[in-house]
């Protein structure tokens, strides 16, 4: 009995440690840049020059990353990350629960608070679960809805539906309007 | 009228050198100069009617007419307005007036929110800006910063870097 009670708490112990260090890696974003400018008055941060930024196992690559900050909730004298745009050859790796999501474009906007991309120019997106790929110069993804929205070059907007991991996305829909 | 172009051109080039050499900060020191002033294992307290504003430290310190040199030194300096405090450390410094060149296991603590570490540093204690073109570790907050060619300015928090690795923590992602 004793000997169980022994395994319990350091299991317990263990797994502590094991999701601490996880919840600690996810709340890090990681970014190398040749160049990098921060001005915390202006509340912009700019990076130019082979961006790599990674957040866990999402990652984007572009030329130039321009990261907009506002005050902390938690803390206002320290500043978040408000929206990113990545410009240049951007390329980009997104795991959602169960998916992964591949994608191309001349400017990538990414608002975190509401969890939306937007791929704007030469668009470009990859749904490696369903095998779907989108090419469209505009393209709107919604995280939390697991809506993907697409503007043609045609005046044809297309609507397309991905499983991103919400909770209202059983079936992937392609509608074209 | 090829030649007038010429020279023309050769002014120009003369009278922009002229400029940027102005703008370059060279520290001449001589090495017969014999120091007014040495100290050895001492403290020195800048102190107001009010208050302690600053305080050196050094294994060894040479007054000179117009610098400092420090070995082994600390200087903590207090702000006015605030409770912070701003603490230099190096191996080796120089200090003329309000600008130290600091070489060696350099650590820069500024305002409670900026830890910085490398070994070479351009400082000045007033206007809180400090320079290199070497590889530096900065703490700024929670985030990290790895570098060279730094340009800080702490009071206006504004950083330039390059080459730089940056580790951001996100609040409310």
């Amino acid at each position: 009995m004793i000997k169980n009670n022994k395994m319990y708490i350091v299991m317990l112990f263990i797994f502590t440690i094991i999701s601490g260090n996880l919840h600690a890696e996810e709340n890090y974003l990681n970014i190398d840049a040749i160049f990098f400018e921060a001005d915390e008055k202006k509340q912009v941060m700019y990076f130019k020059g082979d961006v790599k930024m990674t957040k866990n196992k999402d990652e984007i690559l572009c030329q130039s990353l321009i990261i907009n900050t506002m005050p902390s909730k938690e803390d206002s004298s320290k500043q978040v990350p408000k929206d990113y745009t990545a410009t240049g050859d951007v390329s980009f790796e997104i795991h959602t629960i169960n998916n992964i999501l591949k994608g191309k474009g001349d400017t990538v906007f990414y608002y975190p608070l509401k969890q939306k991309y937007i791929i704007i120019g030469n668009g470009y997106l990859e749904d490696t679960k369903e095998g779907k790929k989108i090419t469209a110069n505009k393209i709107y993804i919604d995280e939390l809805t697991g809506h993907a929205k697409i503007d043609g070059d045609k005046n044809k907007p297309v609507k397309f539906r991905l499983k991103l991991g919400g909770n209202n996305d059983k079936k992937t829909t392609k509608e074209t309007k | 009228m090829g030649i007038n172009k010429f020279f023309y051109a050769l002014f120009t080039i003369a009278i922009v050198s002229l400029v940027l050499e102005k703008e370059e900060v060279i520290v001449e020191i001589t090495n017969d100069e014999k120091p007014k002033v040495s100290f050895y294992d001492s403290v020195m307290y800048d102190i107001t009617t009010k208050n302690v504003n600053q305080m050196i430290q050094s294994t060894q310190a040479y007054i000179y007419n117009s610098r400092e040199e420090l070995v082994d030194a600390l200087i903590v300096n207090r702000k006015e307005a605030k409770d912070n405090v701003d603490i230099v450390q190096a191996d080796y410094m120089i200090k003329i007036k309000n600008d130290v060149y600091l070489d060696g296991n350099v650590h820069l603590q500024l305002d409670n929110s900026i830890d910085l570490k490398t070994e070479q540093l351009e400082y000045n204690i007033k206007t809180q800006i400090a320079k290199n073109n070497i590889a530096f570790e900065m703490i700024q907050d929670e985030s990290n910063f790895m570098g060279d060619h730094l340009y800080l300015d702490g009071q206006n928090k504004h950083i330039i870097a390059k080459n730089a690795k940056i580790k951001i923590k996100v609040l409310n992602d």
